[in-house]
């Protein structure tokens, strides 16, 4: 069973834009963004057979990791699937997962240059492949890039309600399922 | 040029690195024996800034089947005669431009940086470049190139090409050379010499404490100076990615030892550097200032305790020799 994670409340990155908008985009900070037609914010996107929920807010579309916490009602949960992209670099940070302000389990999140060609990270696969990126200059149809995969198992069912991130700004999240 | 080189996409390498790596790979050099230099130097120059270093000697001194050559020219005209000179000669060589002239860059009229493209062959009026900073390969006119160039030029004073030819006498990295490579970065980071030579500015965990002050004047102060923070981005990304191939090294010949420590200091540096740019592009400096200190704080403590897990690696590696 899986529950995609309403992130709406955390979101605070404009990682993604469309044609008509790409001077919008904020995932690098010299305003490179991944073109927005690819991500399927209309619908449920399905990856290995997990349902992520992607959301494009006026805050944003993505979490720029900046050492908060997520909070949410509390559920048992086997396993924690991750979607999203490193920019400028290829990052890991530690994550934390918490119930009742107590950590439950650690571990570690990786994710992958957005425009590197394969994973960095043995953690990561390429969720989803865009032909291109939007920068402050317009369409760059030679860089492809990439949202990366990656899951999290938890050694047994654990309950928790808050993940603990840390702070890198250069580490951003599109989407996190749940499966208990 | 037989086929054209790859496209090396790689984010731990700089325009210049790329460009030289392709050359030297063109000539069977292998990407990771090339780079591997992960010290640290670090000079305060006063009101002109101050230079960080992570390499400690020439690359002509590292072990390597190639060797390197640079032209500098002071104008446009002699230095297009040159790159049509070489490449008739059937040598692709790299050359410094704008990537303000560059229409499939992100900078294209919009900002002035400084850069290497490489190229392959002239084709008439045409020329095969590969750039694989911007992930491009393909044909570019001569006036594009010209454009380039000329733009460099007036915005960074000299123009330079740079070209790579094999060595005669190929050799191979021993266990006795990698450790010498590791023992020479313990030396270093330890704020020790390799050479007897004078200098300005501190090795290692040595240079940590006038670097710091430096830093903090830096971050604390009222306005940052724009170039000033440009500087500690370009030197933190620098010395972040020499971590990196200084790991691509290691791991290449010994796959089993865990050397994650060495890919840590490679993301703080890094990370660090792009909480600056941050800062800088999105004026956040209040914001971002307690975090950008925090990460630099970081960033040292595992570069110091680098050394101990490095020096664990040495012995291991010296106790198996033997």
């Amino acid at each position: 069973m899986y529950k995609p994670l309403n992130i709406t409340t955390y979101l605070n990155n404009r990682g993604s834009t469309y044609k008509q908008e790409y001077i919008h985009g904020k995932f690098t900070v010299s305003g490179s963004s991944f073109p927005a037609e690819y991500i399927p914010y209309d619908k449920v996107f399905v990856y290995k057979n997990v349902p992520f929920q992607f959301l494009l807010t006026s805050n944003g579309d993505n979490i720029e990791l900046e050492g908060q916490s997520l909070h949410f009602p509390a559920i048992d949960v086997k396993t924690i699937h991750f979607i999203g992209a490193s920019n400028n670099g290829d990052f890991s940070e530690k994550i934390n997962f918490c119930y009742d302000n107590q950590q439950k389990y650690a571990s570690t999140l990786s994710f992958t240059d957005w425009i590197a060609p394969l994973p960095r990270f043995n953690e990561n696969e390429p969720a989803i492949r865009f032909p291109g990126i939007h920068t402050e200059v317009g369409i760059n149809k030679h860089m492809n890039s990439n949202l990366w995969y990656q899951r999290i198992d938890f050694n047994k069912k654990t309950r928790v309600n808050k993940i603990e991130l840390e702070d890198n700004p250069s580490m951003h999240i599109f989407s996190i399922t749940f499966e208990y | 040029m037989q086929n054209p080189p790859r496209i090396i996409k790689d984010n731990t390498l700089s325009c210049f690195q790329l460009a030289i790596t392709s050359l030297a790979e063109q000539q069977g050099v292998q990407i990771d024996d090339i780079w591997y230099q992960a010290g640290f130097y670090f000079e305060d120059q006063g009101d002109d800034g101050f230079l960080i270093d992570s390499r400690y000697k020439p690359i002509e001194d590292q072990i390597l089947n190639c060797y390197f050559e640079e032209h500098e020219f002071f104008d446009v005209g002699t230095c297009m005669d040159q790159v049509d000179y070489y490449l008739k000669q059937g040598n692709s060589l790299a050359v410094t431009v704008d990537n303000y002239e560059l229409k499939h860059s992100n900078s294209y009229h919009n900002q002035h940086h400084e850069h290497l493209i490489e190229i392959n062959k002239r084709m008439g009026e045409k020329y095969f470049v590969t750039d694989h900073f911007f992930h491009f390969q393909g044909e570019m006119t001569h006036e594009e190139i010209v454009s380039g160039v000329s733009s460099y030029l007036e915005q960074f004073k000299s123009l330079k090409i740079n070209l790579c030819f094999l060595k005669n006498n190929q050799v191979e990295y021993t266990t006795h050379d990698l450790i010498q490579i590791i023992q020479e970065t313990c030396t270093i980071m330890s704020g020790e010499k390799l050479f007897n030579v004078s200098l300005r500015g501190e090795l290692g965990v040595n240079a940590f404490s006038i670097m710091t002050n430096k830093f903090l004047q830096c971050v604390n102060g009222d306005g940052q100076d724009e170039d000033e923070i440009d500087d500690w981005y370009n030197a933190f990304k620098e010395v972040g990615n020499s971590r990196y191939n200084f790991f691509r090294l290691l791991h290449r010949y010994y796959p089993t030892i865990d050397l994650s420590f060495i890919t840590k200091a490679s993301q703080n540096w890094i990370s660090l550097g792009n909480m600056l740019l941050k800062a800088q592009y999105l004026n956040t400096w209040k914001a971002m200032n307690e975090r950008i200190i925090k990460r630099f704080e970081r960033t040292l403590s595992q570069e110091i305790e680098n050394i101990h897990h490095l020096r664990n690696v040495l012995n291991s590696l010296c106790n198996s020799k033997q």
